[in-house]
């Protein structure tokens, strides 16, 4: 009876000694060290080449799902895109017209172009969707060009950023993840705001003026602020809104993605050409901005 | 003991081979337009079932190991998973409320409870490490896919069993 007791007592203290472990490995995770970074930027090359291996059977399943569910809607489609076509046809004509217009008076102004190349277009590898992390493996890394904190695109807008790049495969931290948060402003009336993800499908506008009226259905684009994000890329555009807070549908589904491109925005090389929507200003030797100007240096 | 210790790294090394199976599978799920929000804890399946079926007792060593090898890969917060996995293996098997639950609802009821308890405890930390809230309909879509998949894995399972059980009769 007795050595039943210690025995339970003992089970019980070895327990709780994992657990403790478990949360201070939680909060040497929070602590972002380099080793444990580039440790699971190895993981992530290594296992890279079987995740897409088992990947293959539900990719294979989805395009299955998207043929019957086109083969469905072929007909509906047919009408729909027949209207769509002839919408795009005037609006070309007057873009055309805007376009020119609009080059002249950038010569004009001597306006300065932002310098985003793509630096390099990938297949995604696995997207990682649980309810902690929401992040997307790429097959491109440090051989590519690619480095962390650079911007992530799609023909839709804003996918994410890369956070850990391996020799040849790098991790994106998608806009949806709870940690990603992106300087943005709303297209109609000019207010910035920060998007930030929720681990859900939905990205909150947060710091948003109380004065600001956003429309729903507003499209949400980047500001350039901070100077990760370059200005101007799709974001996503405002759903709906509940209890004074602006919920934005992200524009690419990162499900649907199975190729991304990575931009280098020449502002984390070079933060000197920092041009954003409305960039900070240039240090001045008279004025002092409390840290603002900090990356002008 | 040298038989006990080969047959013990043979166990071992066949739960790992599962575990990591199932990591990937969990992961390529995301692929799958119906599992637009959040993915099903296929793990979590996996773990609960050879605890409870496999006569063979699986170490909370090598569940801490799995969890942090799981969010190394998925590059989502260390430890995170290990705790997860570890409060889930400490319900199902731990708590006298188990057994009960056990003999008076069944296996699915105990996942269920087990689960539930288990990822909202981990939420509740991950909120207080983050100071921010997640999405609560992601994390109930993800409860509700994953409960409903636990049945149909069972099945699946169960199924050359069934096969056996056919083919013997006749």
């Amino acid at each position: 009876m007795l050595f039943e007791k210690s025995k339970l007592y003992k089970n019980k203290l070895f327990n709780s000694l994992l657990i403790l472990i478990c949360l201070i490995l939680i909060f040497i995770g929070k602590l972002d060290l380099i080793a444990l970074r580039n440790l699971s930027s190895f993981l992530t090359d290594f296992f890279s080449p079987i995740s897409n291996f088992v990947s293959k059977p539900a990719l294979e399943l989805e395009n299955v799902i998207k043929d019957v569910q086109s083969a469905t809607f072929l007909r509906d489609e047919n009408i729909k895109l027949k209207s769509e076509n002839r919408r795009l046809k005037i609006i070309e004509t007057k873009l055309a017209n805007t376009e020119s217009e609009l080059i002249e008076l950038k010569k004009l102004l001597n306006f300065k172009i932002d310098r985003n190349k793509i630096i390099f277009t990938g297949r995604v590898l696995n997207i990682s969707g649980g309810t902690f992390a929401k992040t997307m493996v790429i097959n491109g890394g440090s051989v590519d060009g690619i480095k962390k904190g650079q911007p992530v695109i799609s023909s839709l807008g804003l996918v994410g950023s890369i956070i850990s790049v391996g020799p040849s495969s790098s991790r994106v931290l998608l806009t949806i993840d709870i940690n990603s948060m992106i300087p943005s402003y709303l297209t109609q009336s000019g207010w910035p705001a920060i998007a930030q993800g929720e681990n859900g499908k939905l990205l909150k506008l947060r710091f948003l003026s109380s004065e600001a009226k956003p429309i729903i259905g507003e499209i949400i684009e980047t500001s350039g602020h901070g100077g990760v994000f370059p200005s101007g890329v799709n974001v996503g555009k405002i759903i709906s809104m509940s209890n004074g807070n602006y919920y934005v549908q992200p524009l690419p589904n990162p499900q649907k993605l199975r190729f991304v491109s990575i931009i280098s925005n020449g502002i984390l090389d070079n933060r000197k050409k920092s041009t954003g929507f409305a960039p900070l200003q240039e240090n001045q030797n008279k004025i002092n901005l409390k840290g603002f100007n900090k990356f002008s240096n | 003991m040298e038989k006990y210790n080969s047959e013990f790294f043979f166990n071992n090394l066949i739960f790992t081979l599962i575990i990591l199976f199932a990591s990937f599978l969990q992961i390529s799920l995301n692929f799958l337009s119906f599992f637009v929000i959040s993915q099903p804890y296929i793990i979590a399946i996996i773990l609960f079932l050879t605890l409870r079926r496999v006569n063979y007792q699986v170490s909370s060593i090598l569940i801490i190991l799995h969890g942090l090898l799981y969010d190394l890969i998925t590059g989502g917060l260390i430890g995170i998973h290990s705790l997860l996995f570890l409060f889930l293996k400490l319900f199902t098997l731990n708590l006298s409320i188990s057994n009960k639950i056990l003999k008076k609802y069944g296996e699915w009821f105990l996942f269920s409870f087990s689960y539930i308890i288990s990822l909202l405890i981990m939420k509740v930390i991950f909120v207080i490490v983050n100071f921010k809230f997640p999405d609560f309909y992601a994390v109930s879509f993800n409860i509700g896919t994953t409960l409903l998949l636990f049945p149909i894995i069972l099945f699946l399972i169960d199924v050359p069993k069934i096969v056996l059980k056919v083919f013997v009769s006749k």
